[in-house]
């Protein structure tokens, strides 16, 4: 009990580590899924006691974990990665309702860093047990953009209608990054709609880190590694997004780099299309707009 | 040989006759002798002879000096009492041993002079007198920073009071203090420097085999306690009149360019005045030699790791001991990242006979891992590093500061190149601003190239970049990593039937809890991770316009460039990191480097990663020759890939003299 108490302190409630009441999560988690959950965490438990000792066991967010490493800073990636699937249900419950009792004193920094890690890598595994914990951490009061970032993260990599509507509901609020950041995962046409739309009407830092989200969620290496069966959807999610960054290329000033960035990234065709079109309409344009599409065709 | 009169002159020499100049000159030459005849002649000495074998010091040689009289200035630049007063037409003999001030009591009239090396030649001679009282970046004096232990008392040599070993007299240049002949025993010269100059330097006045501290900066004082300092010094009329060697050293280089920081040089001034009349006065200019970045193509014969990874050591010894280069490990500090915690350069100034006279200089990073003094690299430095000929300094501003970024492996040197001819100082993103200003003070290695590294967890330029000697018009390649390259390679594979080899195998994935997770990983596996593509990817973004940076800054041709195959791998906000080992990190000595061991796929007994590496680096025209560089692989997975570091990280490298094909002063220092 003792580090959901301090989790959970940074994950929703502002202020010193240690400070947040387990019924934030709770309250935003339907009481049916909480059951169903600790249920399948105690049978997990029960039959693969291993895997709650592995995940107790990882050190990277100890100053003995990480004081060594090249850049002496917490980070639990790695270590949660090679887990597996299997960590699945252990990190939820730490997350959620009970953590290792070794975790128990960990300073505000490493724990931020221990809770990001657990988040985000949670979210990696698209493991539909995770959605709930993820959603009642994105809806949580934000105490940590790094939580509330991994968390959005997590709902992007399973890119639901209902999460992609959660996540839009965060585009030009306090939460604009977290909600950047969850749709640069999600690779659904409806996810890709959602993002063109928000960079249609987006300036200066707002428009650079839509972009960067438009050119993850277009990544066309990713597409790729999702196989034939998505290639449609691909084509269509790249299209949409590649037209929209073009758009925002032509009217953008000093955020061009990033948008460049982003359609290097969709390498989509019909990136190049737009941005030919765009020289042959906006003379002004011409030779900045080739030399990005002369660059985008060499992508793939 | 002419013989000039008694020349009145408003501006020493300047005013002599054209016949009256060449025959200076010619006085100078005849006047100049070899070490040999230094070290077996006891002439009559113009210019003190430094004793240690210093060449050019100015010595008036039966049948020549006697040639020239009055009113030649041999410094070639001062002026003299007759010019600067025009009061009196006595004469203070340059040669013939008159003291003027003798039997007649008359104003000794007569050249002021102050010698040193101003055209860098290792040689004080007549060449060196014109243009010497103003440095340039094309002439003028120059001197170290002294900041070895040649004594191996554990202090370096600028921080104490004393010239101790024969090495450290040969640290120091010189500068020599003609002697007036006829001068008089009322006869005084002042030397002065500026008080700026003064906290920077010492300047000694060698009286047989010692030396004084005349000039510049008294007692043990380092950055944080400041030295007494003094700016003027009197020279007796008996030292001037048999004359004065000084040797000059820097207890800091240059390091900053501001306005009001030192700017490395030093104005001495002499004045000579004879019953409070002044006899004129000269001044010599002198810059404290830079310090210089060594790069991978710099003539490495020493390599430092930790040595607590055995198998990481193995893989190194087996290479070294191939090129018969050094080894030498350590093992009682707890930093293991030896890039990092100290940066190897060096420093130099002509030596007599056209020599190098220079050292090692490692500069400490500002932080250790650890709370205690002893945790700083300066601490172990100063403990394991400093001694002769190896120097040891700091260039930040309070210990314990900075981060990542000003680790040294996020400063590295561009190969040389265009006007670069020592190379340029490449910075990834962040580093102390102290640290950017010192590189900048430099000057013979440019202000800093940068390139954005921030996207990087640890943030260095070694984990993006790295160089290889080739026999190019240009001298050296580019090795970039790229996940381009990766990705064509895992394809390349998956074609060729080899989807489900494996990568990593018997490796773990991580080295610091009580399990060890299986890392193996298929081709085909690799290929379907979505979020590893799509971080490769945008690592990929990242890169390429840091490649574009380079290639446009050094105009590479695209055959310049080498792409190493990696993919990178998020952790959330805190940025990327090498997934499979770096394989661009690398150690380079020579024509050999040695890399990470990629762990391929391993089909019908070969690495298939190696076979990749060794055929990108292994061939013509790489390597001095042509012939391709020496490959070897060490294991670095659990040791430094696991902590998100590589090869180079984990090690370093240094050279000796000549430091450099190019002696520094041969170009634009």
């Amino acid at each position: 009990m003792k580090f959901v108490f301090a989790t959970l302190a940074a994950v929703f409630v502002s202020g010193p580590a240690g400070a947040a009441p387990r019924l934030s999560i709770a309250s935003a988690m339907p009481e049916a899924e909480i059951v169903h959950l600790k249920r399948e965490i105690a049978d997990a438990r029960r039959a693969h006691p291993e895997w709650f000792a592995g995940l107790a066991a990882i050190r990277g967010f100890t100053p003995e974990g990480y004081a060594m490493n090249r850049n002496p800073v917490p980070v639990v990636h790695p270590e949660l990665r090679a887990l597996g699937k299997n960590a699945v249900l252990p990190i939820v419950e730490a997350l959620a309702f009970k953590a290792p009792d070794a975790w128990a004193t960990v300073s505000a920094r490493d724990e931020a860093a221990l809770n990001e890690g657990l988040i985000d890598v949670l979210g990696e595994f698209r493991d539909q047990r995770a959605v709930p914990v993820l959603r009642a951490i994105w809806q949580g009061a934000p105490a940590s953009m790094a939580a509330s970032k991994a968390a959005a993260r997590g709902l992007g990599r399973q890119c639901s209608e209902q999460n992609a509507q959660l996540l839009a509901s965060g585009l030009g609020t306090d939460r604009e990054s977290a909600a950047v950041s969850g749709l640069g995962q999600c690779r659904t046409v409806i996810g890709a709609q959602v993002l063109a739309r928000a960079i249609a009407d987006a300036r200066g830092r707002t428009l650079e880190e839509r972009a960067r989200a438009a050119g993850q969620a277009g990544s066309s290496w990713a597409w790729r590694a999702k196989g034939a069966s998505l290639a449609a959807e691909g084509e269509q999610v790249r299209a949409t997004l590649s037209n929209a960054l073009v758009a925002a290329w032509g009217r953008a000033d000093t955020e061009r780099p990033a948008i460049e960035k982003a359609l290097m990234m969709n390498a989509h065709a019909s990136g190049v299309a737009a941005l030919e079109r765009l020289a042959a309409d906006r003379p002004a344009l011409a030779v900045a707009a080739r030399k990005v599409a002369s660059a985008l065709a060499q992508r793939k | 040989m002419t013989r000039c009169g008694n020349a009145r002159s408003n501006d020493g020499i300047h005013a002599l006759s054209h016949d009256c100049r060449n025959a200076l000159v010619d006085f100078l030459y005849c006047a100049v002798a070899s070490l040999s005849i230094l070290s077996q002649t006891p002439p009559r000495m113009r210019f003190l002879t430094s004793g240690n074998g210093m060449v050019g010091v100015l010595v008036v040689i039966a049948g020549c000096g006697s040639e020239v009289n009055q009113g030649a200035d041999i410094a070639s630049g001062g002026s003299g009492a007759n010019g600067e007063g025009g009061s009196s037409s006595s004469s203070w003999p340059v040669a013939g041993g008159a003291d003027a001030s003798g039997a007649g009591g008359g104003l000794p009239a007569g050249p002021v002079g102050l010698a040193v090396d101003t055209n860098r030649d290792g040689t004080i001679d007549a060449s060196d007198a014109a243009g010497k009282d103003t440095w340039t970046e094309t002439r003028g004096a120059v001197f170290l920073a002294n900041l070895d232990d040649d004594d191996n008392d554990g202090i370096r040599d600028a921080d104490d009071d004393v010239v101790s070993a024969k090495d450290d007299q040969d640290d120091l240049a010189r500068i020599f203090v003609g002697a007036l002949g006829g001068s008089s025993s009322q006869a005084a010269g002042v030397l002065t420097i500026g008080e700026q100059a003064a906290e920077n330097v010492r300047i000694f006045r060698r009286t047989g085999d010692d030396w004084t501290l005349l000039l510049g900066s008294f007692g043990e004082c380092d950055k944080w306690t400041p030295c007494d300092v003094v700016t003027t010094a009197t020279l007796s009329g008996d030292e001037l009149a048999s004359g004065v060697e000084l040797g000059i050293e820097a207890r800091s280089f240059r390091m900053s360019s501001d306005a009001e920081a030192w700017d490395g040089q030093v104005r001495l001034t002499l004045d000579v005045a004879h019953k409070g009349e002044s006899m004129g006065s000269d001044a010599v200019a002198l810059r404290v030699a830079p310090w210089l970045l060594f790069g991978n193509l710099s003539p490495h014969d020493q390599i430092w790791s930790h040595r607590f990874s055995e198998e990481f050591v193995d893989g190194i010894d087996i290479a070294a001991a191939a090129a018969g280069v050094s080894y030498r490990t350590y093992g009682a500090y707890n930093d293991i990242w030896t890039q990092d915690f100290f940066q190897t350069g060096w420093t130099a100034m002509p030596g007599p006979g056209g020599t190098v006279q220079g050292m090692r200089v490692a500069n400490a990073r500002p932080w250790g891992r650890g709370n205690d003094d002893e945790d700083l690299p300066i601490a172990w430095l100063t403990e394991n590093y400093l001694g002769p000929e190896r120097a040891v300094i700091e260039t930040y501003n309070e210990p314990n500061t900075g981060d990542s970024y000003d680790s040294h492996g996020n400063h590295d040197l561009l190969p040389p190149y265009g006007s670069f001819p020592h190379g340029r100082i490449i910075l990834g993103s962040g580093v102390l601003d102290e640290t950017v200003a010192f590189y900048a003070a430099q000057g013979a290695q440019g202000e800093p190239f940068r390139v954005d590294t921030s996207w990087l967890i640890v943030g260095h330029v070694d984990e993006v970049f790295s160089y290889v000697p080739a026999q190019t018009p240009l001298g050296w390649k580019l090795l970039v990593h790229s996940p381009s390259a990766m990705i064509t390679f895992l394809e390349g594979l998956k074609s060729a039937g080899h989807g489900s080899e494996k990568f990593f195998v018997g490796k773990g994935r991580y080295n610091n809890s009580d399990q060890y997770v299986n890392a193996a990983v298929t081709v085909s596996d690799i290929l379907d991770d979505e979020d590893l593509m799509a971080w490769a990817q945008e690592a990929q973004e990242q890169i390429q316009p840091m490649r574009d940076a380079v290639v446009a800054e050094v105009g590479l041709e695209a055959s310049d460039v080498i792409e190493i195959p990696v993919f990178f791998e998020q952790m959330g906000d805190w940025g990327n990191v090498a997934w499979n080992p770096g394989d661009a990190n690398l150690l380079a000595f020579g024509d050999t480097i040695v890399m990470a061991k990629p762990f391929g796929p391993n089909v019908d007994g070969a690495d298939l990663f190696e076979a990749d590496l060794i055929g990108r680096l292994a061939v013509a025209p790489l390597g001095s020759t042509g012939n391709g560089l020496q490959v070897f692989f060490t294991d670095d997975w659990d040791a430094y890939h696991l902590g998100m570091g590589e090869v180079h990280c984990g090690s370093n490298t240094e050279a000796s003299a000549p430091y450099s094909k190019k002696p520094l002063w041969e170009v634009s220092p």
